[in-house]
Parts: structure tokens; sequence; C-alpha cells
């Protein structure tokens, strides 16, 4: 019996030595990879790190295909897609058929607020580190404040008001979405607010500052029509001096010139990505290009009856390709048929592809707002305001003069409504490729009746986009907009 | 023996209180129960029913003429089994004046002194009356002194023969040949041969060996008599392998469906799996991929996990978490599949997926043996897709343009400069060879054994450029220092390198060859243009196939060894203890490089990247086991024990873009672009699981079986409050045969009853769940470059727990016709409850989810096993037959997800849907019913911007529009019924076999017919069916809708009743043909085969194969560029010295 005994103890002894550690030390789970919000938050440069997270969201650079050009162009009188994998995502927008299960409006939805939560994650926890002086402080602030107020506008340009999260709190996952006027009043206090947070000047190229939340505020009041603020805000803006238009526009957006002074508010984008991927879209077939370059089977193309718009001497036509030899050594046309039919196949070159692209991804930064914008804005409105009016005209002709298309006059508009029509095709011809047609289509009424003029089954409703089915089927307080 | 259990309780409190990981006892049967102990009440047994039980207890045969022994009783008090059969014998027959000698290495004849003096120096015995044989129980030879002089006297006919094994054609020495009806009778010499002497021509013959199925025959008019014998399954897997121990087959109360080498599934096989298709029912291994080194999904009754694996354990001689194709599957003896839950629980936490054991080889003593065996293999591709030919493409895609625009796409100079075009599968498959051989020796004495296996592997792929090469090497060795004592080793070592063709689920630019090959423009020639570059269409956004053949490629090597160090300790006789040292040490490397001769290499120049990993994962074990039998009626045996395990994964990856030169590959990433290109990434994670386990076995007069038995399971997963759980079990036998009043009637030799209940869990999450961090996630681009940012990475769920699974069985075991036909029934009901879910979150929160425990899956059916001997005389016939139905059904979700819609491949997404009273991830989506053919038809529809042509779709809730509310379940992923059918016929050395499996009631998402109905783009080449009957006015009647603007009625609207196809097939999975070499001089053995795999496969299935899937493992089912299935041819030796 004894020797039994020895025998077991010799088992523990040997157990105990194969592993010297209790069961709940075991068990423990190490954690090599993830970092303890505890500690990580409590210095400035944990802070720091997480306002990089929180821009990365902000910036809408790699997914500008679906944001910029599928949900803010094809389905307007300017741009259309065809061809690739990507025509069945393509298809239901520029023929007004899409639906609330769209991955696209889910997409921009998620990005938004997940860009939103990295905000509140600072503004939470910046008051707790005490190391930073006051002006980082209040600089940091800003730069959260702007990139949630301006992640909410963004959301209502497609939506109309979404639910305002301004906590990381988990208690209320289901909001519900406020009034317009309430989200209204809320992202204009917020990007004011910002404003005045930020400096006139950052210094890394992509930053928020001063002039970037006054862009978007500027913005923001135009589309929701508070036409005296939103001049109010183009004027302060214009007032910093800081800002210019760029000699020459056709030469705008090539990669060696993106450091000027007309873009305000930016996606940058790089080479090695995240990179803009709009050319390997517009290069037609057989296009001859760079070897490090792609193109895509997927097609952006330019309806003829935009382009034809254009005055022939507009500078801006230069950003157009409508006709190539391709690799085969053959002509080919893009515009119409040899019969005169238009082939609504012009290639709208505007982002002058990147030497140094790496495959699809190009380095041009995307301009979400640029100065010329700013002087437009002003322009509309003052115009809706007080009907036409020089000043108006002043700032329009800046914009024209650089194109190189002649002046126009007050004389030539006799009410609000003609310098209204003016302006939107002035905005066209400015910003074509830039994802404002829908929403200056939107606030001048003519969104609706441009689409069913080319025989798109479009109704009223169609100005706001569905709330993801998703978000519905997982918020029971959040409302769908009508119609869908 | 009360005393020593109180210690061994003692003991494990002790352990249990001061080390509660640690405590590891357990008490475990390792001697076989005996039936000695019975008898010791009674103070005298016969000798004749001691040396049965030392016959039992040893596994050896023992031979005696009754008279001589019957009259002896020896005291059961004196006698105690001991571990040598020798010391028992010479215990038990040296008061009694008897001797015994052995007789091969396993057998032993006792005679009295007296005969065996006087027989001994003429080299025979008088066998007159009263010799026999105890009917053996040992797969051993067993051989006898020839005695070919038998009662000479009487004898009239004298007859010859000899006796070989059926199954691999060697010689049997010491077969019993006994002339029926009489004791005259003798055993073959070493050669097989006999002599007998019979009265006349209506004498019988009785065969009989140990292990082999008796064998009758009637002399007639022969004088030569040559017969193989038939290894008797049924004796030799009597043990079962079960969790931490093994068992008695008749013993058995849970569901263990056990394979032994014999019945291997043969092929050219990577993964043990494998060897188990179609032979065990409630068992579906499918080949998901095709591809040398491809995926193996195995299902075991179903699947019960949404979200988390259902792939089942897999331990490989006692190590949990093996890899099945880490090993060489000809090293393995035998697979056991515990498919309930109460066989399995024993493994708790992982075991709810059913536990695959695998029991690799042994040596065994006597003489060493060296067997080699090898096959080559003529692999071609079973089934190519029917695509259109460059002529019908082009007469297709000029009407379809004709419909669409007016113009026709090919003008007719276009058409002549064309030629005949290219078939581009004839451009990237080809005729493969394969080719495997296999070294093993293997011997030992009763000291130790030793079993070493060489294994190499080489098999090309039937799609240019893959292909797989597999070292292993095998070491089994035991050692017994002393008789208590007991030291073993397993270790596995292995290589494999695969090079892979570029495999994705996605389209486009990112599609891989097959994809390619199959919608890649057929008017294009493969050869390169002056450029040097493939061609390829502009407005096809592939690249050319073989551009992704060429211009492609991708490695993967793989080292992994793994082995256990285990010692027995046998504390007191029945009381043994275990101490199991395990390790998996896993390193992997893989290169991938896409050069300047694909369009993507070409604008990157050059894309090169390498993953290494190394995954380790130990474990330390100590389990006790103590088995006893009370008052000769009671069976009792216990095990207890405790493990202690930990995971730790670790990788590092490199890739660069635009490298000098293509020649380097990715041998120097350094001549990359630095500063644009290079990316480094790395990670690392462990995790822990300390388990304690206790069973036990009880039977009552071998005839009511009860076990039970419970683990709990902790992880460092989970938090605090729910580290660990509990997996209990119990299970009820009742052997009706061993009833008395079972046993007057003769039609069952065998009948048990049984039902069990258990609970298992899946702990297949991932890291951190209950835990609240942050990630380095998201890169902002500001001042030029990339800042790295940091976010939460989750809302913490601290309630997580394991998904259990709670299953009970039904079973009924059978032997008929004195084991002619023997199989078991058994119905199971599984239920799976706190699914871990991915509750969606509103992603106002910034959060797209969150894990929690809600909703229950129930799996339930029938598995039916048959096996039966039809013809067993010279020409024999047996079959085995497995048959499983399955009804999957999602029983509860939780109220915030009525419905979960998932899926993606290639462009097709959300095609799968979890909803109540449905099978998991069943397909989802439109009915369509026939095809419109008027302009008025369509203008009444649901869809009034239809045209004639288009397929009609249900407005399922009749509201007069086609919505997503119009989607229905058009499909299951899981099989309603699964058979196997294996035949096996043989005659005089020569075995026919043919394994066919069939998969029935179950469907697939096909992509490609996707692709092809709704082509990406234009000019992309389609599936030749739907294009050559197409809707045209000209042809009401077809099949298919017209192909005019596809894009109308697809997008979402393409997961329809024409894209999810049944993927049901029966399929003639292996035919062998094989002869047994007779014997020359120092060889064992020979054979030769000849084999066909995957020779036909009936399906109404479009793809390459309908087992395919896009997902691997995963329960959703979609077909998508899926690597072909293999028509093998091998041809194949076995040769043993």
């Amino acid at each position: 019996m004894k020797k039994i005994l020895n025998k077991s103890v010799l088992i523990a002894l040997v157990i105990g030595c194969l592993v010297p550690m209790s069961c709940k030390e075991f068990l423990a789970e190490e954690v090599f990879t993830q970092y303890d919000p505890q500690s990580f938050l409590q210095s400035e440069d944990g802070i720091k790190k997480v306002l990089y997270g929180a821009y990365s969201r902000s910036q809408v650079n790699g997914g500008a295909r679906e944001d910029q050009w599928t949900l803010s162009e094809f389905p307007t009188d300017m741009t259309l897609e065809s061809g690739g994998q990507f025509e069945k995502d393509a298809l239901p927008f520029i023929n007004f058929q899409w639906d609330a299960s769209s991955g696209f409006l889910r997409g921009i939805w998620v990005q938004m607020y997940i860009a939103v939560r990295d905000a509140n994650v600072l503004l939470e926890n910046i008051d707790k580190v005490t190391s930073i002086p006051p002006a980082r402080l209040a600089q940091y602030k800003g730069e959260a404040q702007f990139i949630r107020a301006e992640a909410f506008a963004h959301l209502y340009r497609y939506f109309g008001p979404v639910p305002l999260v301004l906590t990381t709190s988990t208690d209320d996952l289901q909001p519900a979405r406020p009034t317009d006027a309430e989200f209204v009043a809320f992202v204009s206090n917020e990007l004011a607010e910002a404003a005045k947070n930020l400096p006139v000047s950052q210094p890394l190229r992509g930053q928020a500052d001063k002039g970037v939340a006054l862009a978007v505020l500027t913005k923001f009041y135009l589309n929701t029509k508070q036409w005296q603020k939103s001049a109010d805000v183009a004027k302060e803006l214009i007032d910093l001096k800081k800002y210019k238009l760029y000699p020459q526009i056709e030469n705008l957006f090539a990669t060696e010139n993106e450091n000027n002074d007309e873009f305000i508010f930016i996606y940058p984008c790089l080479a090695q990505g995240p990179g803009n991927q709009y050319m390997p879209h517009a290069f037609p077939p057989n296009y001859p290009i760079l070897s490090n370059w792609i193109n895509y089977g997927a097609q952006f193309r330019t309806y003829t009856a935009f382009y034809k718009t254009f005055d022939p001497i507009d500078r801006r036509l230069k950003m157009f390709v409508t006709e190539y030899t391709d690799t085969k050594g053959k002509l080919q046309k893009l515009l119409e048929d040899a019969d005169g039919k238009p082939l609504d196949n012009a290639r709208s070159f505007k982002y002058t592809p990147d030497p140094n692209a790496i495959s699809q991804n190009h380095g041009n930064d995307i301009p979400v707002i640029r100065y010329a914008d700013i002087l437009l804005s002003r322009a509309e409105a003052l115009n809706e305001l007080s009907g036409p009016n020089q000043e108006s005209i002043d700032l329009i002709n800046q914009i024209r003069t650089r194109a190189a298309v002649p002046a126009i006059a007050l004389g030539d508009f006799p009410s609000k409504e003609k310098l209204r029509d003016h302006l939107l095709k002035e905005r066209g011809w400015e910003f074509f490729t830039e994802g404002k047609r829908r929403e200056d289509q939107i606030r001048m009424g003519t969104f609706i009746s441009s689409a069913i003029s080319r025989g798109k089954n479009a109704q009223p409703f169609h100005v706001l986009y569905p709330l993801p089915q998703a978000e519905i089927e997982a918020n029971p307080n959040l409302k769908q907009n009508d119609g869908y | 023996m009360e005393r020593n259990l109180r210690i061994v309780v003692l003991a494990g409190l002790c352990l249990g209180w001061t080390q509660p990981m640690q405590a590891q006892l357990l008490a475990r049967v390792t001697t076989p129960s005996s039936n000695l102990y019975r008898s010791e009440q009674a103070k005298m047994i016969k000798l004749r029913d001691a040396l049965a039980e030392l016959k039992k207890i040893h596994q050896v045969d023992i031979l005696f003429f009754g008279r001589n022994i019957e009259k002896y009783d020896v005291a059961a008090r004196d006698y105690r089994a001991s571990k040598s059969v020798a010391r028992d014998l010479d215990q038990l027959l040296k008061p009694l004046n008897l001797i015994y000698k052995q007789s091969g290495k396993r057998g032993y004849v006792i005679t009295e002194k007296q005969a065996e003096q006087k027989a001994s120096p003429e080299n025979k015995i008088t066998a007159a009356a009263g010799m026999e044989l105890l009917t053996p129980i040992a797969a051993a030879t067993i051989q006898l002194r020839t005695q070919r002089e038998v009662s000479l006297a009487i004898a009239d006919i004298s007859v010859s023969g000899k006796i070989i094994a059926s199954d691999n054609g060697e010689t049997l020495p010491g077969v019993s040949v006994l002339v029926k009806g009489t004791s005259q009778g003798t055993t073959t010499d070493q050669a097989g041969e006999f002599t007998v002497s019979v009265p006349d021509q209506s004498s019988v013959l009785v065969f009989s060996f140990v292990g082999y199925v008796s064998q009758e025959v009637t002399v007639g008019s022969k004088t030569r008599l040559n017969l193989s014998l038939e290894p008797d399954t049924k004796v030799l897997s009597e043990v079962v392998v079960v969790g931490y121990g093994t068992q008695k087959k008749s013993d058995l109360t849970g569901s263990v469906a056990s394979i032994g080498e014999k019945d291997f599934t043969q092929g050219v096989n990577n993964s043990a799996l494998q060897l188990l298709n179609g032979k065990a029912s409630g068992v579906q291994i499918s080949q998901s991929s095709s591809a040398p080194g491809g995926g193996i999904a195995i299902r075991i009754r179903g699947a019960g996990s949404i979200n988390s694996s259902n792939q089942p354990l897999i331990v490989i001689d006692g190590f949990p978490g093996a890899s099945a194709t880490s090993i060489s599957p000809e090293d393995i003896e035998s697979i056991q599949i515990l498919k309930d839950a109460s066989a399995a629980a024993i493994y708790g936490s992982r075991a709810a997926n059913g536990v695959v054991l695998i029991t690799t080889k042994k040596g065994k003593s006597g003489t060493p043996k060296v067997n080699y065996s090898a096959y080559l293999g003529v692999q071609t591709v079973a089934r190519r897709m029917g695509l259109l030919t460059t002529p019908q493409y082009i007469d297709v895609l000029n009407d379809l343009s004709m419909e669409q625009s007016g113009k026709p796409r090919y003008t007719p100079e276009q058409i002549s400069a064309i030629g005949g075009g290219t078939d581009w599968q004839d451009q990237i498959f080809h005729t493969a060879l394969a080719q495997n051989h296999q070294l093993s020796f293997s011997g030992g004495s009763d000291k130790s054994n030793y079993y070493l296996g060489l294994n190499y592997l080489n098999q090309d792929g039937v799609v240019l450029n893959s292909g797989l090469k597999k070292y292993n090497i095998r070491l089994n060795y035991e050692i017994n220092p002393s008789d208590k004592l007991k030291v073993t080793l397993n270790l596995n070592t292995n290589r494999s390198t695969t090079t892979n063709i570029l495999t994705t689920n996605s389209g486009n630019e990112n599609a891989g060859p097959i994809n390619s090959a199959l919608q890649f423009d057929p008017t294009i020639s493969p050869e390169k243009d002056e450029d040097g570059q493939y061609r390829y269409n502009p407005l096809i956004s592939l690249e050319n196939p073989l551009a992704l053949i060429n211009g492609f490629t991708q490695k993967n090597v793989n080292n992994r060894t793994f082995g256990t160090l285990s010692a027995d300790y046998t504390l007191l006789k029945g009381w043994t203890t275990t101490l199991r040292l395990g390790a998996d040490i896993a390193n992997g490397r893989n290169d991938s490089y896409n050069s300047r001769t694909t369009q993507k290499g070409l604008s990157a120049g050059g894309i090169g990247s390498i993953g290494v990993g190394e995954d380790t994962h130990w474990i330390s074990e100590l389990f006790t086991t103590y088995a006893h039998t009370f008052n000769g009626i009671h069976q009792l045996s216990i095990l207890g024990g405790a493990t202690l395990e930990k995971y730790d994964i670790s990788n590092v990856g490199a890739s660069s873009i635009g490298f000098l030169s293509d020649a380097s590959l990715t041998n120097l990433l350094q001549s990359g672009d630095g500063d644009r290109g290079d990316n480094v990434s790395s990670g690392r994670s462990t995790n822990q699981l300390n388990s304690y386990l206790g069973r036990v076995n009880y039977t009552l007069k071998e005839k009511y079986l009860l076990t039970a038995s419970i683990r709990a399971d902790g992880t460092s997963r989970f938090s605090d409050k729910n580290k660990f759980a509990f997996f209990p079990s119990f299970a009820l036998g009742w052997r009706i045969s061993e009833e008395p009043f079972m046993q007057q009637s003769n039609l069952f030799s065998d009948l048990k009853l049984r039902m069990s209940y258990g609970q298992s869990g899946n702990q297949a999450i991932g890291n951190f769940q209950t835990l609240t961090t942050f990630v380095a996630s998201g890169n902002a681009v500001l001042g030029g470059g990339l800042l790295q940012g940091v976010e939460p990475a989750r809302i913490p769920n601290s309630d997580l727990r394991w998904e259990t699974t709670e299953e009970v069985d039904f079973g009924i075991d059978f032997a008929i016709i004195k084991g002619r036909v023997s199989g078991s029934l058994e119905y199971y009901i599984k239920n799976t409850r706190d699914q871990l879910f991915n509750k969606p979150l509103p992603t106002t929160s910034g959060f797209q989810n969150i894990l929690v425990n809600f909703g229950a899956v129930r799996n339930q059916g029938i598995d039916l096993m048959i096996e039966t001997r039809n013809l067993v005389n010279a020409f024999k016939w047996n079959t085995n037959f497995t048959f499983s139905t399955l009804k999957n059904t999602v029983v509860e979700l939780p109220d915030f997800i009525p419905q979960l819609l998932t899926g993606g491949v290639g462009f097709t997404a959300n095609y799968a849907i979890v909803k109540e009273g449905a099978p998991m991830r069943s397909f989802y989506g439109y009915q369509t019913d026939g095809i419109y053919q008027t302009t008025d038809e369509v203008k009444d529809s649901p869809q009034p911007n239809f045209k004639p042509g288009y397929p009609r779709f249900v407005d399922q809730n009749g509201d007069g529009k086609i919505t997503p509310d119009d989607r229905v379940i058009l499909g299951s992923p899981f099989p309603k019924l699964l058979f196997g059918l294996n035949n096996s016929f043989s005659y005089r050395g020569v075995t026919l076999e043919a394994l066919i499996t069939a998969v029935q009631g179950i469907s697939s998402l096909d992509n490609n017919i996707v692709e092809s109905l709704y082509p990406i783009n234009f000019d992309r080449n389609r599936v030749a069916v739907h294009y050559l009957d197409r809707w045209t006015p000209d042809n009401p009647g077809a099949q298919y809708p017209s192909g005019v603007n596809p894009s109308v009625y697809g997008g979402a609207l393409a997961v329809n009743s024409l894209t999810i196809s049944d993927a049901s097939f029966i399929r003639l999975k292996t035919m062998t043909l094989s002869y047994a070499i007779p014997i020359k001089k120092g060889i064992r053995s020979a054979s030769v085969y000849v084999a066909a795999d995957n020779l036909l496969t009936i399906t109404k299935f479009l793809g390459f194969d309908p087992d395919a899937n896009a997902s691997e493992t995963g329960i959703e089912r979609a077909s998508y560029n899926s690597y072909p299935l293999n028509r093998t041819v091998r041809f194949g030796v076995n040769v043993g010295f």
C-alpha cells in the first residue's frame, strides 16, 4: 500500500512539474496583436492614432467608384456605364431601379458611421489626456467634430436625416431618425464649431482645416437651401484669401499639380493605394496605355448630348477623349457613328492618367470641394436670394474666363430661373466626373424630370435613396424613406 | 481491492485540490476483462476453461487433445494471468504433467509428456480421437507439426491442396483440415500445403483458421483442392478504439463506425478522410476541390453549427486536433468515427461535429516484415464543361447581336480570318501522372515492437502547372522495459509541396485560369502576339488562360511533425496510469508570383509575396484506468484524467511589386519597388484548453451495459464566468442475443439494443470576443503618405459560451445466419443550441455585429450499415452497404434575425438563407416558370418591362410585382440520402471490387451557369446548352431564355431555379481488379492490380463535379470554377517480404 502511495505522490510531482502554474493563469487569454484601450487612449499619441482611424473612414478614396460616380453621376444626364462585371451593379442606378438591398448604399452608410464612431471615441476620451496643450486639444477636437459632421452631411445627401450618434455608449443601439430641422441644425452648428476650432493651415495635406470645414458648411447650407447662410459662409471662405483658381483647368487634376490652391476638401489618393481608380474605367478598348496601367472591361462613358452642350472652344472640353487610334492602329470615334447617331461613348479623362500609377491605382487626389464650387455656390445662393445680380455674374465669369469661354452678362438673364438654368449648365461643364451632378439636379429640381426625359421610370421619391435594408431590419426604430 | 480504490480516489482528490488542473486520474481496462476472476469464488475450475481464458487474455491459440485434459481441474485461486503466456502455461500445466510447445508465433500445442516423447522422434503424433481446436480469436498464425499420416487404415482417397488468404494472397500454414463428422484431419504446412485422406467422394472437408471464415468443401472427384480463406472481419475488429481507450465491439453502447485497412476506399489519396468515402453511414465525404492536395469536407450526421466550423475533431493515436492530410494513408490501420454525442462527449468542447480516431500500424512480434506497395496513376479530366465551340460561338453571338442591336458581331471577313479558333479547355488541361510508393518495416519481440513507414506521393494535376509532392515518415515504437511499464513513441514527419493554379471565387481580372478558360473568347489564338504577350479581348476583363497558367506561380510548402510519447504504468493489476505528451509543429510557406506575362503582373511590374507561418500545439495528458470484475458478474472499468493544451499560431508576410526582373520570382523581394510596393505583416495568437474527464463502463452478466462519461472543458477564449463547461453522456446497451431465451433460436448470432444521450460542444470562435480591445485598422492618406490608424475592435460579449449539441441515439446491432449478414441500424436526433451568432447590429453603432449565443439547429436521420457474405466458397461475393438519411432544420432563430441571407461567389451574393423550418443555408431565390412567349403575355405580367423570350418569374405573393418578397427556397445544401455500395468478388486470387457512392437530394448554386445565362460581358463564351436551345420566335418551345440583353432578367434575379441546380449524383467511385500472384521463394506475398477511380458519374449537374464546393468546407454550396474531377486509372503492386 505504501508503495502505491509513493507512486501517487510521484505522479503528482510529475504533473506538478509539467505545468507549474495555476489553472486560472493557464486559461488567461493572451493578447499579442491588439491594444488595451485603458492604457492606449491615455496618451496624445494614442489619440492621434484614433484620429487617423477616423480619417481613414472619412476618406472615400478607394470607394469613389461607388460613391462619386455610381451613386452620384450614373442617375444623371452626364455619365453611364457598360461592360465588365460592374455593369450589373451600375444598371440599377442608371435605370432608376435601385432598392434598399444595394450593397453600395450599405457600404457608404457603414463607412460613414464607422468614421462617426472613431470620432466619438476621440471626443469622449481626449479630455482625460491632460498632457495635450490647449491649442492642439482644440485642433484635435475640431478635426473629430469635422469628420463626424461631414459624415452626417455625406449621408444626408443620399438618405435625408439619419440618426445622430454622438456617443460610444452601447446602451441605445437603436437610435431613431431626427427631424430634418434637428438634423440640419446639429450638422450646421457642429461644422461651424469645427471651423472655429480648426487652424487655417494644417501640416499634412488632407488634414481638416478651417477652410475645409467652411467649404463643407457652404455646401451643406446650399443643399439645404439656406441661401443666406451659404452665401455668408462662402464669403467667409473667400475672405480667407487662401484659395484661388488654378489657371489651367485641363491640368488641374494631374498628380503633379495636385498641390494647388484650388482644392479645398480632398480625398487624397496614392498610387500604391488607396488609389483613384477612375481611369481604368475610362480608357476605351485597346487604348494605348503605359505598361504599368490597366484597362478594365467596365467602361465609364459620357452621353453625347451632354458633351454637345459645351461651347466648342471651352478648355474644359480638352479633358474629353472623343476619338483615338487604338493599339491596332485603327481610328476609333466615340461621339457619333457614321450616320450621326450618338454613341454616348466619349470618355472623360479628367483625372489625367498618373504616369506612376500602379495597375488600377492612380495617385490623383479626388477633390470633393474646390474653390470653383465655392464661387459658384455663392453665385447660386445670391441668385436664389435676390435673383440675377452682378456679383453672381462676376463669380460665374471667373470660372468662364478660366475656361476661355465668353463672359456672360447680367442682361442675358431676365429671371432667377434663367440664371439658375445657366448655373446648372455651368456646374455641369465645370464639375463633370466630380460626383456633383445628382445633388445639383436635385437642388435645382431637375433630377426627376431629366431622368424621365431619358426614358427612365423615375418617381419623385427617387430624390432620396432608401436606407439600407439591413439597417431597417436591425433597428426597428428606423423609418424607411417614403416610396421604398 | 476496495482499499486500492480508495487510494485512487484519495490520490485523485489530493491532486485535484492542490493542482486543480493537473488531476488526471482514472481507471481503464488494460487487460481485457476476464472471466477468470468470476471463478474466484469457485475453488476449482476446469483446465479446459482456464486455457480458454488464457487464450482470450493473451490473444493466442491453444490446441490440445480434449481427452488429455478433460480430467483436469485447477485451483482458480492459484492462478492469475500474467504478462507472459509461457509463465502462465508453466504454472498451469507443470503440476499436471502436461507439456506444451510453441507453434508459430502465437500458437501453443499441449500434449501429455509421454505422448510428446513418443511422437517427437518420428515427427508425428497420433491424431486419433479428441483433437480439439479452440475457436481462435487472434489474428495470428498457428502451425502444428505435420500430421500427414492420419488414420491411414480407413483412408480411401488422398486429397491434397494449398490454402491461401484471400485478402493478400499469402499462403496460410497451420490451417486445420478436418473430415466433417470425424476427428480425422491435418493442418497445412509452411507452404500452405496439406494432404488428407477421406473415406469417399461424399466426404466433406472443413477448413478453419484463426481469424478466417471457416469453409466446407465436398471432395467429389477432386484430389487437389486449392482454397482461399477469407478474413473474418467481425473477429478482427472486435476491439475498437474509443476516446482514451479501447473497447470490445460487443460492449459498445455509443455509435461508433469502425473501418479497418481492408475496407479503406482506395484512390490517389492525400487525406486520411478519403479512405472513408462511402464506407460509413451518416458520414459524407466530399472532395470540395479535386486539385492535388485539395480540400476534403467531412460531415458526420449533418451540420449543427450555423456560423462555426462543422468539421469533426481528428485524433491520431490519441493526439487531438491533428490533420488528416499530414499522414500517409497507408500507415493507417483503422479509423473509428465517433458519430453520436455519447461516444464523442469524452472530447467535450471539440466533439460536436463528431470525432475521427485514426490508429496507425504497429509492429507485431515475430519475423520482421517488409512491405512495398506502389501505383502509377494516369489521370484525365473526368468531365469537361460543354461550351460553345468557336463556330457555335460566332453564330450565337451574331444572332444575339442582330437581335440586340441589328448588327452582327462578326463580319464574314472576320469569320474567315478567325479560322478554327481555340478550345481553351484543351489549352489548360492535360493527362497527368500520379505515383505513390510506400515502404514499411515492422517487427518486434515480446519486449518491444516497431513499425517504420516511408511514403512518397507525387501527383500532377490535370490542369497544367498544378501538382503535389508529399513525403512522409512514420515511426511507431513500443518498448516494455518491465512487465509494468510500457513506453510508446508515435512520431510522424511530413513534407508537402503543392503547386497551385490561381483559384479564387472572384471573377474578372482576379479570376483564375479555369474561369478564364470557360469564358475566354474562343476566336483568339493561343499564340503570343508580336510583343511576346498573350492575346486578349479588351472587352473581356479576363486574363488569357495561358497567361495565368504560365505567368502565375503559387507554391505552398508545409513541414509538419507531430507525435506522442506516452508511458503506461501498471500500478496494480487492472490499474494503469498513462502519461501522454504530444506536440504538433507545422511550418508553412506560401510563395506567389504574378509575372509580367499577365496583364495584372505587367501593370504592376510583377507582384510577389511570401507568407510564412508556424503553428504549434502541445498537449499533456495524464489519465488512469481501473478495471475489475466483482463477483464474476459485475465488470467495472473507470477512467479519469486531465489534460492541458496550448495552441500558438504566428505568421509573417512580405510582398512587393515592380521588380527589376521576373526572373528572380519571389526569391529577391528586395528587388521590388521599395517605396511604393513593399508590404509587411505579422501576427500571433494563442489559446489554451484545460480539461478533466471521466468515464465509467459497467457490464452486468455481459448482457446489460452502461457507459457514463463527463468532460469539463475550460478555454481561454471565454470570460471568467463561462470558462468551464460540462459535457456529460450516458448510454445503455442490452445484448439480447446473450439472453437464454435468444440462445435457443439460431437466427441471431448477435443482437444488441442500445440507447444513448450526450452533450458536446463547439468552441470554434475567434480569440478576444469577450475582451474590449483596439486594433490597428484603417490607413489614412495624409501628407502624401499612409498613417496607420487604430480603432475599437468590437463590442465585447462577456456572456459568450459554447455551442452545445445534445444528441439522442437509438441503435440496434445484429448478426444473423451465422454472421453472414450483420449490420446496425440507428436513429438519431441531434440538437445544437446556443449557436454562436453574429447578431447584426445597427451599424449606427459603428460596429456591424456582435457575437452572441442564440438559436438552434436540429439534425435527424437514420444510419444503416449492412455487411453480407453472399457467397463464401471458392467463389466469394461480399457486399457492404451503407445508407443514411438526413434532415437538417433550423429550429430556432433569434428574433433579431428572422432570416439571414449569406453567400458570395463570383458576383453572385446572398443566395443562401438561414430561416426557421428550413435546412441551414438553403438556396433562396426566384422561381421561374417557363418563358414569356408574346408581348401580350408580358404586358399583363408582373414584369411589363420584359420581352418575349425572358423567363417568367413567379409572383409568389401575388402583388403584381416581382420583388425580393417573391423569393422562395429552391433547394438544400444537405443531402437527403447518402449511400455507398461496395461489392467484392473473388475467385482463386482474382478479386474484383466496385464501390458505388451516391448523394441524393442536394442542390448547389452553379455560378458558371449564372455567368453563362448572364454573361458579364457580351463577348464571353458560354455553356452551349443554354444557347443552342435558347428562345427565339422560331424556337418557342426552348428550354432556356433568349439571352438578349439578359441583364434585364439577371442581377438580383440571377439566383433562380435556372441557376440553382440539382447536385445529386451516383458515382462509380472506384473499381479494382487485383490478382494475388502465387508465391515465389523469398517473397511472402505479391499482388498486382488495376483500378479505375471516378469512372462514371450519373448526374443532372452541368459543371465539372456536383460534389465540388467553392466554399471548401463551408455549409454553403456553390460550384464555381471548381478544379475538374480526375478520372484515374491506377496500376499497382504490393509485395511483402
